[in-house]
């Protein structure tokens, strides 16, 4: 499971690390088909230091998603499956007696992991969902009065089950702030379905790849999203679109304050990806949708139900400046 | 003591109070030029009340209750009445309006009060102009009535809190942006003439002409430089010898007292006079008299509601209380009044009782010893030459028998002992014989040309009838040598020029900048004060119409109104205007323009790159342009990279993309 | 005022025929603003004109010259009357639902798209004399201003406001200028909640899920404030004696069960208070955490617990038209 990274190191190009980007996300393409999009924002998401939610029904490949990140990107990668027992301990880790010192010792959980894939969040109890989240918040883990950081880069893919609603614990509309994007993949399209059928394993696929991202550089490109130049111009829109959100009787509430932070790393983002020297409208236009789908709540009688037409609106609606 | 502090802490007060001080501010500054003609308990009233309201506002203390209030005002009322007599005219009008500003302060506590007090203090302005529009107090009106506007705005900005500052500011704007409206209709709207009706006038005698002479006395001559009239030549002026301007005539003498006579003398006179006319325009001070001084014969007045009496006395309908224009034609060679008729000769020889003797015996034994009249009256010059008479503005008081006294004891005086002293020896000697007081002389103010004659100009003279040649002007000051005029003249704070010359020399400055002022004050008077008809006439027809009548200048107004409308409507349509664009985004806009009318319209949402990539697929032929003006735009408004010689290049590249 | 206000009425009248329903945001145009003169503005003309011809009485220019400069100004206090209204844009912004007897606040924005500050400005609903019910703001040019008007509505459904008035009287309360909006704001009023009762919501059962039965183990969660109705024995009484006030202890593992609230489990009761039952049964489970379900003639939603739940229930209680 724990690919070493520094093997890799030798092999890789230190080159431009956005074409090293782009050749990951096209190495990705091959191994989920026809999802390029989705991709590119789940990079965008990791390069904003943002956190991933991806909510979409079983089957869908997001897991095959998450693991196929870490291992070209040559991450830790730990994956949680929440069930309604998980524990807190469960997840960050556990004290235990050390006979030998007489003394405790902690045992890190799985989020002690560059990547973290928790499974179906929704299944977890509040309490459980919460370690995680503070957990997502603080980058670190407080136990018995110890507090250990995480690892770096640290980047939580949650997926959540749209299906079942009774006896689940939807993550509280407070809480998916907390992700920066959110995202459904969909089924493929016939082309790519029919890929997938006469194609080889994924997973076999994906162990033959090569890491095409370090972890060093990743983080240097971490480092340089919040430097992505943002024009007054780009400001301008970006207030008028979070301004709309508020003035607008579509929505019962509007984008906080943070949601508009949120919008502008992820369109910091998304402009380095695209080699971009300033966000450009498109560069915001493009991560709106999976930014603000899951942090605005249509009015009754908006007629807006999918984040989709959520996004669409708020784009349409607001003027490009 | 701690309550007297709070007080004068004016940063801790509340709001409430703080509106309160500035409308106290502002009555004290309507009511300030009134204090020079308010009795003085008025003013300390109403400063009281301020001080007490905003006493009351500091320490959050109740107002007096209404049966307070109700007896304060009923005491007011009173004590305004007890002063003046009466609740009409101007005085009292303005202490009741001041005493009910104070009344109102009182009882003040909503934005409805503190209208009202604005109104009390535009008021109290107004009446101020009533009692003089002198150019000093324009600067005054102009602040305080900016003030008063800024009042008005800052209790009507509708609970936005700016500043005093910041209203100070939009209220200046606001009057700035009237005034040309206010200047226009200055000059439009049709003045009438004469007044339709007359507030009784004001009690307090200004530093004029007296109709009453009583060389005795003991002597307050306050003849001050206060301007009594200017006067515009059309031509020379006369020589400063001949410039008498005759305003009184006194015939009546009680052995003390000249006084005018009680009936008008109206008998017409005949008057021959030689070629020698003077015409010209006189402006003249309010003296609140009805008479009005005029160079030696008056021809012609335009003054309307006068007459001319057959002493040659011009006397105005009611008393002059507002500045008034007067075009004259004068003579000043003439011969008048040659046959006398009896009334006449009875009432200018008439010496009442037995007083003066020994100048009466003085007179008759020097006509004894004289051949004719004329004689007579050298030979009663040459005494006032020859014998030790002084010149003096402090004379010695006089007994009983004042011109006996004046004669053979004191021998010191001024116009008025000589002209008493000399007519009394006329009459005693049987000659009609009359004082005349008026004017001498005025000063030529070289920069405008202005005659200014003030005050201090004031001169008494006789005239005395010599058959043949009618009534003659005599001056008997004038006969006196000038080494004989004692010292102490300027330390009696008077300025005689006629006498003492120029006390300052022509060439100081002090004098140059009383010219100057003097030319600027008559600009004033002449052109603003007296704005009327006539002025009215000449700048409609410098506009180009020639003798405008109302429906003219009403058809000038309506004009007026119109265009001053039009250009406010433009100007705060141009200050309110949505805020610029700054040139990348205006030479986007043109492209976007130049695209949409090629067929490839620009989606509201749509970013630069997609538009620009659809033209681009739309219009093959421009694919390069397209992408170039993309890439520059891009660069321009969303990058650190925005250089001027790429806008350059944008723009070069819009304007060459075929519309 | 009588008067004045029955002039407004017509005027409002006259203006909606006029321009119609309008939809956010609208630009106050040129031709929807009317100006008058207040009372305050008459006295002014009065002063000015005994001014005017007490100095044209006298020949007195300079009399004459502050009457017509205040003439002037007033003149010129129009226009800014007017100025001040003028492209402003008026957003009527969204508005959270309230239950009826409560007050609610209509939100505007408003928007200047110039760079003068615009002073003074009012907004008043349905031409309400009440001076609670109107809001005084200045905006400046550079972000919308927001504003509350309060309002109470004792009836359910959707509460229509058809008339906004927005009114000015700067700079000197000379003129009053206004412009009446027909903006489509519109509230939506759910019914009263009742009484808490004693009786407890009927229906109560355990959810099909089984899953999660042994989740029952009561595991310490948390504490929250304590809200009238929660039992006295969840209480937390060593967090009263700290001061930190009336709390309540909270547990992660509380049973998952399901109601379902039904109309006709309540018949026999007027159908307001049957709405007002309901929706404090819905409150109720909404906060304590228990999957409910509503059912009322031609509505039915299945048990579930999530915010947009809670308002879908809400509103069809308070949109309810009636069993037949």
């Amino acid at each position: 499971m724990n690919n070493n990274p520094l093997l890799h190191l030798l092999e890789t190009p230190a080159g431009d690390p956005i074409a090293a980007i782009n050749s990951t996300v096209s190495q990705l393409s091959q191994i989920i088909l026809g999802k390029e999009i989705q991709i590119r924002l789940a990079m965008a998401c990791l390069l904003a230091r943002g956190h991933l939610l991806i909510e979409d029904l079983p089957g869908m490949g997001k897991t095959t998603l998450a693991h196929a990140l870490a291992h070209c990107l040559g991450l830790t990668y730990n994956r949680v499956q929440f069930t309604s027992d998980i524990l807190p301990a469960d997840i960050i880790g556990v004290s235990v007696f050390d006979r030998n010192n007489s003394s405790f010792h902690f045992h890190k959980g799985p989020i002690f992991a560059q990547l973290v894939l928790a499974d179906e969040v929704n299944r977890a109890t509040p309490k459980a969902q919460s370690a995680l989240l503070e957990a997502m918040e603080e980058q670190q883990v407080t136990a018995d009065g110890h507090t250990y950081p995480l690892s770096s880069p640290f980047f939580v893919i949650a997926t959540q089950n749209p299906t079942y609603q009774i006896g689940t614990y939807p993550l509280p509309e407070s809480q998916l702030d907390r992700f920066l994007m959110r995202l459904q993949l969909g089924y493929p399209d016939a082309a790519h379905e029919r890929q997938l059928l006469s194609g080889r394993d994924r997973r076999d696929l994906l162990s033959e790849m090569p890491v095409t991202l370090l972890p060093a550089q990743l983080l240097i490109l971490q480092n340089r999203v919040p430097k992505v130049h943002v024009s007054t111009a780009l400001l301008d829109y970006l207030q008028a679109i979070v301004s709309y959100t508020r003035t607008s009787n579509k929505f019962v509430a509007g984008l906080s304050p943070r949601a508009g932070l949120a919008l502008l790393r992820a369109a910091q983002a998304w402009a380095l990806m695209q080699g971009h020297t300033g966000v450009l409208p498109e560069d915001l236009q493009a991560v709106l949708t999976p930014v603000i789908g899951h942090r605005l709540v249509p009015a009754e009688d908006a007629a807006l139900n999918k984040p989709a037409e959520i996004g669409a609106h708020v784009l349409q609606s607001v003027a490009v400046q | 003591m701690p309550a007297g502090i709070a007080m004068l802490r004016v940063q801790a007060w509340p709001e409430s109070a703080r509106s309160l001080g500035m409308l106290s501010l502002m009555l004290l500054m309507a009511l300030l030029p009134h204090v020079a003609h308010l009795p003085v308990w008025i003013p300390l009233c109403v400063t009281g009340a301020m001080v007490w309201r905003l006493w009351i506002e500091v320490h959050a203390a109740a107002l007096p209750n209404k049966w307070l209030r109700s007896i304060m005002a009923l005491l007011a009322l009173i004590a305004v009445l007890v002063n003046f007599r009466s609740l009409n005219g101007l005085e009292a009008g303005t202490a009741l309006l001041s005493m009910m500003a104070g009344m109102k302060l009182l009882e003040s506590r909503q934005l409805r009060d503190y209208s009202i007090l604005i109104f009390i203090a535009l008021f109290l302005l107004f009446a101020e102009l009533l009692y003089e529009q002198s150019m000093i107090l324009l600067p005054y009106l102009l602040l305080s009535t900016t003030f008063i506007v800024t009042c008005l705005l800052h209790l009507h900005d509708g609970g936005s809190q700016i500043s005093f500052g910041a209203s100070l500011m939009r209220s200046t704007r606001m009057l700035l942006q009237a005034l040309p409206l206010a200047a226009l209709l200055f000059l439009l709207v049709p003045r009438l003439p004469g007044q339709f009706w007359v507030l009784p006038s004001h009690g307090a005698a200004t530093t004029g002409l007296n109709d009453e002479m009583s060389p005795g006395d003991v002597a307050d001559l306050s003849l001050s430089s206060e301007v009594a009239f200017r006067v515009e030549f059309q031509g020379t002026p006369p020589p400063k010898s001949q410039r008498y301007w005759r305003a009184v005539v006194l015939h009546d003498f009680d052995g003390r007292t000249w006084r005018r006579h009680r009936s008008e003398l109206l008998t017409p006179q005949k008057i021959i006079t030689s070629q020698q006319t003077y015409r010209y325009r006189m402006l003249m001070e309010p003296s609140n008299e009805p008479w009005i001084p005029v160079l030696d014969i008056p021809l012609q007045t335009s003054l309307r509601r006068s007459m001319l009496t057959s002493d040659l006395q011009l006397l105005a309908r009611q008393p002059v209380t507002q500045l008034i224009a007067v075009d004259v034609l004068a003579a000043t060679e003439y011969q008048f009044g040659v046959s006398l008729d009896e009334t006449m000769r009875r009432l200018d020889t008439q010496l009442a009782g037995s007083l003066n003797p020994r100048s009466r015996e003085l007179a008759l034994q020097m006509r004894a010893a004289s051949n004719d009249d004329s004689v007579y009256v050298n030979t009663v010059l040459n005494l006032f030459r020859q014998q030790e008479f002084f010149y003096t503005l402090q004379p010695p008081a006089l007994g009983a028998h004042t011109v006996d006294d004046f004669l053979f004891n004191t021998r010191r005086g001024f116009c008025e002992h000589y002209a008493s002293a000399f007519t009394f020896m006329m009459r005693a000697a049987g000659i009609p014989a009359r004082v005349v007081t008026g004017y001498q002389g005025g000063e030529l103010n070289e920069v405008n040309n202005y005659l200014v004659v003030r005050q201090s100009d004031a001169h008494a003279w006789a005239e005395v009838w010599l058959a043949d040649r009618g009534w003659v002007r005599v001056d008997p000051t004038a006969a006196i040598a000038p080494q004989r005029i004692e010292q102490g003249l300027e330390s009696a704070g008077t300025y005689n020029e006629a006498l003492t010359g120029h006390m300052l020399s022509r060439s100081h400055w002090l004098y140059q900048m009383r010219q100057n002022w003097d030319a600027v004050n008559t600009f004033w008077k002449a052109r603003i004060v007296n704005f009327d008809s006539d002025d009215q006439r000449s700048v409609m027809s410098l506009l180009g119409f020639s003798n405008p009548d109302w429906r003219t200048l009403g058809w000038a107004l309506l004009i007026s109104f119109i265009s001053f409308f039009a250009a406010m409507m433009l100007w705060l349509g141009w200050k309110y205007r949505p805020r610029q664009r700054d040139p990348v985004v205006e030479a986007y806009a043109t492209l976007k323009r130049k695209l949409s009318r090629a067929g490839i319209d620009a989606l509201p949402h749509e970013g630069p790159v997609d538009y620009l990539s659809r033209a681009a697929l739309a219009k093959p032929a421009l694919a390069g342009e397209l992408r170039e003006l993309c890439d520059l735009y891009i660069t321009l408004r969303y990058t650190p990279d925005a250089r001027p010689h790429l806008l350059n290049r944008l723009r070069q590249l819009v304007r060459q993309l075929p519309a | 005022m009588s008067l004045s206000s029955t002039l407004q009425q017509r005027i409002g009248n006259w203006a909606r025929r006029r321009h119609g329903v309008d939809t956010s945001p609208v630009t106050i145009t040129n031709r929807r603003i009317y100006i008058l003169p207040t009372r305050l503005g008459l006295m002014y003309a009065v002063a000015v004109i005994a001014m005017g011809v007490g100095g044209m009485n006298y020949g007195n220019n300079l009399a004459l010259m502050l009457s017509f400069l205040l003439a002037a100004l007033g003149f010129v206090a129009m226009h800014h009357t007017h100025r001040n209204l003028a492209g402003l844009r008026i957003h009527a912004l969204a508005n959270e639902p309230v239950f009826a007897g409560q007050q609610l606040h209509i939100q505007l924005a408003i928007e200047n798209p110039s760079l003068q500050l615009r002073l003074g400005l009012q907004a008043v609903i349905n031409n309400s004399e009440d001076p609670a019910h109107s809001q005084s703001v200045m905006v400046n040019g550079d972000t919308p201003t927001t504003l509350q008007l309060p309002l109470t509505s004792q009836r359910r459904g959707w509460l229509q406001i058809d008339r906004l008035t927005i009114s000015t009287r700067y700079p000197f309360g000379l003129f009053r200028g206004w412009t009446v909006l027909h903006l489509p704001i519109r509230c939506l009023v759910y019914p009263r909640p009742s009484e808490r009762s004693n009786t407890p919501p009927p229906t109560q059962f355990d959810s099909r899920h089984t899953q999660d039965m042994h989740r029952g183990d009561e595991e310490f969660a948390g504490l929250r404030s304590f809200h009238p109705g929660d039992s006295p024995r969840r209480i937390a009484w060593k967090a009263y004696a700290r001061e930190q006030g009336l709390m309540v202890k909270q547990y992660a593992g509380t049973s998952i069960s399901t109601c379902m609230f039904d109309w006709d489990a309540l018949a026999g009761l007027d159908t307001e208070l049957r709405l007002s039952r309901l929706c404090r049964w819905v409150l109720d489970s909404h906060q304590q955490g228990i999957a409910y379900g509503l059912k009322l003639p031609g509505f039915n939603a299945a048990p579930a617990l999530r915010e947009a739940h809670r308002s879908r229930c809400l509103q069809a209680l308070a949109l309810f038209q009636g069993s037949a």
